[in-house]
């Protein structure tokens, strides 16, 4: 499936993505860049300790190395249990999403999973090149994705903003059971 | 109103000036003093019980002992908490042994709505007592109003205001993913949208009836959509379970937690699980439920029960909350900071989202096309509960089914919009299996009462509900008496057509006199359910099986006396005259508000509307019809040359005599010849909206033969109620009648309300009628004016260009203003309630005249305004352009 990519587009996701209170940092595609964006927004939060997804590819080491060279401890965190006491999480996105200003966590593993859920912060990359216009592109994505038997995904979400409840008195409060703050690291060409 | 007319006459006995009143009563034939008689003894009644009756009877039910509910709900005094859901002491009935629609077997039935109306009433006057709680809803819909309309609102943005949501079609991806092929056995039944008719290029209501007809057409082959969901789901590992009824579906997950050794469930929010009171099934096989949606863990906490699908405790503010937490947890909070109380809530459910064995969710949508379960959460508690513990139970009605990812996302446009306001919820999920080679997965597919409705024509369209909770927003009483006063778990109007088929007709019977028949929810249901016709249906379903013949009486005697009058034109012109005479006594000459029975001595529980009084003359006695304008300022009118038929309507013609010659005036003036065609009474809405469908077709037929013969062009009313049950109730009530449904509508091209005559077919000049004199008026917009005419810009329009006068909005000008027929008469607290709503509204506009276009409203509202010393005038449209005319010297 075709993937429009315009600057219209990526103007229409941030200005979303700011209305949710999502960080955004925008870099390049090299490793080092993108390490340094990830740290840079584990320190706005004061994290002393982050879970980096298993699943992040090439780039994990980088930001490993980076995180602890600024004194984050990187654990594991790969059982819940484990995730528990962590205080950042670090995840690949699948893709984005214009129309909302959302990003899609996809995959089976729990680990990744997990760092997107339990920790109060998450930092999701994101490549410019996932960028889909509107909801429609994302449901076709996920179609083809979580379609039925051998090779299907069983989980996916859609996460738009960080974790929020109005539940009393129709007013926000953020990070009920979720991360209180999402960054993103919008990840311009790789 | 005649149960007013009868109060009047029944104390005017007592009252000295007998003497023409036993004239006139004895000018009766003995048929005629009966139906009096019964009138006056059931008004009598009536203005005795009042709202202290209710509490009473209330109170002996309480003390009757319940099931569940009582004991759980409401253990401690003090804080607002649920009342009781039944009284009776019975059983539940399965849906399977009860009727087709949900009423109990025949011999129960007396018992069992007895028991059911007990509970009812108890939960009404337990709210109604509760000055805290409709100040809490009050908040919480007008907030959500604004938060909803704001989200909508970016549906049909222009280009103008935020450039950067307008894409360039041409570097678009627009062709169809394979998802998209329909399968509808219709083909253009329903498809992929159009090229730009996708995202903020379709409107709300382009969206919502794409929607609908996609759900229509799984509900019209659910039975191949269950299938195709069971086989893929099944292919991902899931198990699927079809669970016939509350005790099936418990069971199954009762043994599940038992077989799996669980001792701990934590569950995310579940419509469904409290509809089969699943937590307390859980609790009996000794596993311990966490609620983890933070709303549904404050209800927990507080042994309430949730008062709205969306927002659990909309009925509770922040102080009421943070004593809950306080109590329940020994965590002090004073509930200002509700930000604390969020972080409070997420430290002591981690532990329970650690350790639990079993994780239970509802479904906002089930996926056939891959087998997966959606689910709409802002908390991220349902991802927790359905990632961490190994064992996942997803429980809902297969009326969710949707056919593919595509619709999953156009749901999802409509239905964070509708449920909180949201363009998009937080967390949109899907899970289609089990994610890990230990993982358990299953659905279960709850019927407990929805193939009844599926296999019911007037009521299907019900089925559609994505449980978004918009209807219950919208809803003026709802503002009033909250949730729980409802009684089950679907709150507001969608609870009122499908609660019966969940847990018996008897247990909502009482709840279906809490519509008012506004239509507010029928404009914000994102699946464009037709609810108040539905509500109506149901109505005449209660009425026939708790009627008079089954001797448990769902009907009150007043309405009942009222009804059997109001069927008989020649009965109740003969009553009405007499009525007369009757309310002589009573009546004063306000200067403001005209003539009014303002020396009637009324029960506290109505003393906050002074009823108008009775003409002595009907508008149809006396009416005079002036020549057609040729020279007077709208002379030009596009309604020149015609000829129209004045259609009175039954309260015009008996309380408003001034109205109906103001409204012949106006249409004169505009150059129409104006005719009255002889034989008219009521267009049967009275009877409808009290769910006797014999008198309702009764009157319509009457109605439509005395309308029918006339050759006039346009047959215009100025009851814009009245105009609405010929343009859209006719054709359902004779929906098996297809002779009499083609004459309906033959009758419903020419029937036209007088506000939109004026605006589309005088099509009056900005200007027309201007002055040096710029009086200011507000206007209210009647119910159904605005939600079922969707008249909005017209008759401000004519107010504000044509009149040349100052228009002062007032907010929620289309909100209802609490008269609703009989609605008035059978919860009248809540009526009052509803008006001081509109009264507030229209006061802070300072304008000295109220303007709408209904009799009904006019009556309420006049009526409203003189009990409470306002000066404020009430006026229909017809009398506003009448005395402009006057002014200008047009008339």
């Amino acid at each position: 499936m075709a993937i429009t990519d315009t600057d219209a587009l990526l103007e229409r996701f941030l200005a979303r993505a700011e209305k949710l209170g999502v960080k955004v940092r925008r870099c390049a595609g090299d490793q080092d860049t993108v390490a340094a964006a990830v740290v840079e927004a584990l320190r706005a939060e004061h994290a002393k300790s982050a879970m980096v997804a298993f699943d992040l590819g090439n780039g994990r080491e980088a930001i490993v190395a980076a995180a602890e060279a600024a004194g984050v401890q990187v654990v594991p965190g790969d059982t819940p249990e484990a995730a528990e006491p962590v205080e950042a999480g670090v995840t690949r996105a699948a893709f984005a999403v214009a129309e909302t200003g959302s990003i899609g966590v996809v995959g089976n593993d729990l680990q990744p999973r997990v760092a997107t859920m339990l920790p109060p912060v998450h930092v999701a990359l994101v490549d410019r090149a996932t960028l889909y216009p509107s909801l429609d592109e994302a449901g076709a994505h996920l179609e083809e994705a979580m379609r039925s038997g051998e090779g299907g995904v069983r989980y996916a979400s859609l996460v738009t903003g960080p974790s929020r409840t109005a539940d009393v008195e129709k007013t926000l409060a953020v990070g009920v059971h979720g991360p209180r703050v999402l960054h993103l690291v919008l990840i311009e060409k790789r | 109103m005649i149960g007013l007319l009868g109060r009047a006459a029944a104390l005017v006995g007592l009252a000295a000036g007998g003497a023409a009143a036993a004239r006139a009563v004895a000018s009766l034939t003995p048929a005629e003093r009966a139906a009096l008689r019964e009138l006056l003894r059931a008004a009598g009644d009536l203005g005795r019980s009042g709202v202290a009756g209710v509490a009473s009877r209330g109170r002996r039910a309480a003390e009757a002992g319940d099931t569940l509910s009582l004991a759980r709900s409401n253990g401690e005094q003090g804080r607002y908490r649920a009342g009781p859901l039944a009284v009776a002491g019975d059983e539940p009935i399965s849906t399977w042994l009860r009727g087709p629609h949900g009423e109990p077997p025949v011999e129960q039935a007396e018992r069992r709505f007895a028991g059911a109306h007990a509970a009812f009433e108890q939960r009404l006057t337990l709210a109604l007592d509760t000055e805290q709680l409709r100040k809490n809803l009050l908040y919480y819909q007008r907030t959500w109003r604004w938060q909803r309309d704001t989200a909508v609102a970016e549906l049909v943005r222009p280009a103008g205001a935020e450039p950067s949501l307008t894409l360039d079609p041409q570097t678009i991806t627009t062709e169809p993913h394979p998802a998209e092929a329909p399968k509808q056995t219709d083909p253009g039944h329903y498809g992929p949208a159009p090229a730009f008719e996708r995202a903020e290029d379709e409107d709300f209501e382009l969206l919502r009836g794409r929607l609908a007809r996609i759900k229509d057409d799984v509900l019209v082959n659910l039975a191949d959509y269950v299938a195709e969901f069971k086989r893929n789901a099944e292919r991902n590992g899931v198990v699927v379970y079809e669970a016939r009824d509350a005790d099936d579906a418990n069971r199954y997950v009762a043994e599940l937690a038992k077989s799996h050794g669980v001792s701990v469930v934590a569950k995310s929010k579940s419509m469904v699980s409290e509809e089969i009171h699943l937590n307390h099934a859980l609790d009996e096989a000794g596993v311990r439920v966490v609620e983890t949606d933070f709303g549904e863990w404050i209800a927990q906490l507080d042994r309430d029960r949730p008062a709205h699908m969306i927002s659990p405790i909309a009925h509770k503010n922040r102080y009421e909350v943070g004593d809950a937490i306080s109590q329940a947890t020994g965590v002090q909070t004073t509930g200002e900071d509700i930000p604390e109380m969020a972080q409070i809530a997420r430290e002591q459910l981690r532990k329970d989202f650690l350790t639990a064995d079993m994780g239970i969710s509802g479904a906002n949508a089930l996926v056939a096309s891959n087998g997966a379960v959606m689910l709409v959460t802002n908390e991220g508690n349902g991802r927790l509960v359905t990632s961490l513990p190994g064992l996942h139970v997803a429980i809902c009605g297969p009326e969710k089914l949707i056919p593919d990812m595509a619709a999953a996302m156009l749901q999802q446009r409509v239905l964070g919009r509708s449920g909180t306001g949201q363009s998009q919820t937080v967390y949109q999920t899907f899970k289609s299996g089990p994610d890990r080679p230990d993982a358990e997965m299953h659905v279960v597919l709850l019927d407990n009462g929805r193939s009844k409705i599926l296999e019911d024509s007037e009521l299907r369209d019900a089925l559609r509900c994505i449980r978004c909770g918009a209807c219950a927003n919208v809803c003026p009483p709802y503002a009033v008496v909250g949730g729980h006063a409802f009684g089950y778990v679907y709150a507001g109007a969608i609870g009122l057509v499908t609660t019966p088929f969940h847990h018996g007709l008897e247990n909502d019977a009482d709840a279906q006199s809490l519509c008012l028949q506004c239509n507010a929810c029928a404009t914000v249901c994102p699946v464009a359910i037709p609810l108040p016709r539905q509500i109506l249906d149901v109505r005449r379903r209660v009425v026939d099986a708790f009627g008079p013949r089954s001797g448990a009486a769902s009907l009150p005697p007043y309405k009942r006396a009222m009804l059997a009058v109001w069927r008989q034109p020649r009965l109740f012109d003969r009553l009405a005259r007499v009525g007369v005479v009757l309310a002589a006594p009573f009546v004063v000459e306000h200067p403001i508000h005209g003539r009014m029975l303002g020396r009637l001595p009324l029960p506290a529980a109505f003393a906050w509307r002074t009823p108008p009084a009775p003409a002595p003359r009907t508008g149809q006695d006396e009416l005079t019809i002036p020549e057609p304008s040729r020279a007077g300022p709208l002379a030009r009118s596009g309604a020149r040359a015609l000829t129209v038929a004045y259609f009175v309507q039954c309260l015009t013609d008996r309380l408003f005599p001034g109205m109906a010659q103001a409204t012949v005036d106006v249409l004169a003036a505009c150059g129409a010849r104006v005719v009255v065609p002889p034989g008219q009474h009521c267009c049967g809405l009275v009877c409808d909206d009290a769910g006797d469908r014999a008198g309702a077709k009764a009157l319509a037929r009457a109605t439509i033969e005395a309308l029918e013969k006339t050759a006039a062009h346009w047959i215009v009313t100025g009851a814009s109620s009245c105009a609405i049950a010929v343009l859209h109730d006719y054709p359902h009530l004779f929906a098996d009648e297809p002779m009499w449904e083609e004459r309906a509508r033959k009758l419903a091209e020419r029937t036209i309300d007088f506000t939109s005559f004026l605006h589309r077919v005088a099509a009056l000049p900005d200007g027309a009628l201007a002055s040096d004199n710029r009086y200011a008026v507000t206007y209210h917009n009647f119910c159904g004016s605005n939600n079922v005419l969707k008249l909005h810009e017209e008759p401000r329009r004519i107010v504000r260009d044509v009149l040349g006068l100052e228009l002062r909005e007032m907010e929620e000008a289309g909100v209802c203003c609490g008269f609703g027929g009989s609605f008035s008469t059978d919860h009248p607290r809540v009526s009052q309630l509803v008006a001081e709503r509109k009264l507030a509204n229209a006061d802070a506009t300072g304008a000295p005249i109220l303007v709408t276009d209904n009799p009904g409203c006019i009556a309420h509202l006049r009526g409203a305004m003189h009990a409470s010393g306002r000066p404020t005038r009430v006026l229909h449209l017809a009398e506003l352009v009448a005395e402009r005319l006057r002014e200008v010297g047009g008339l």
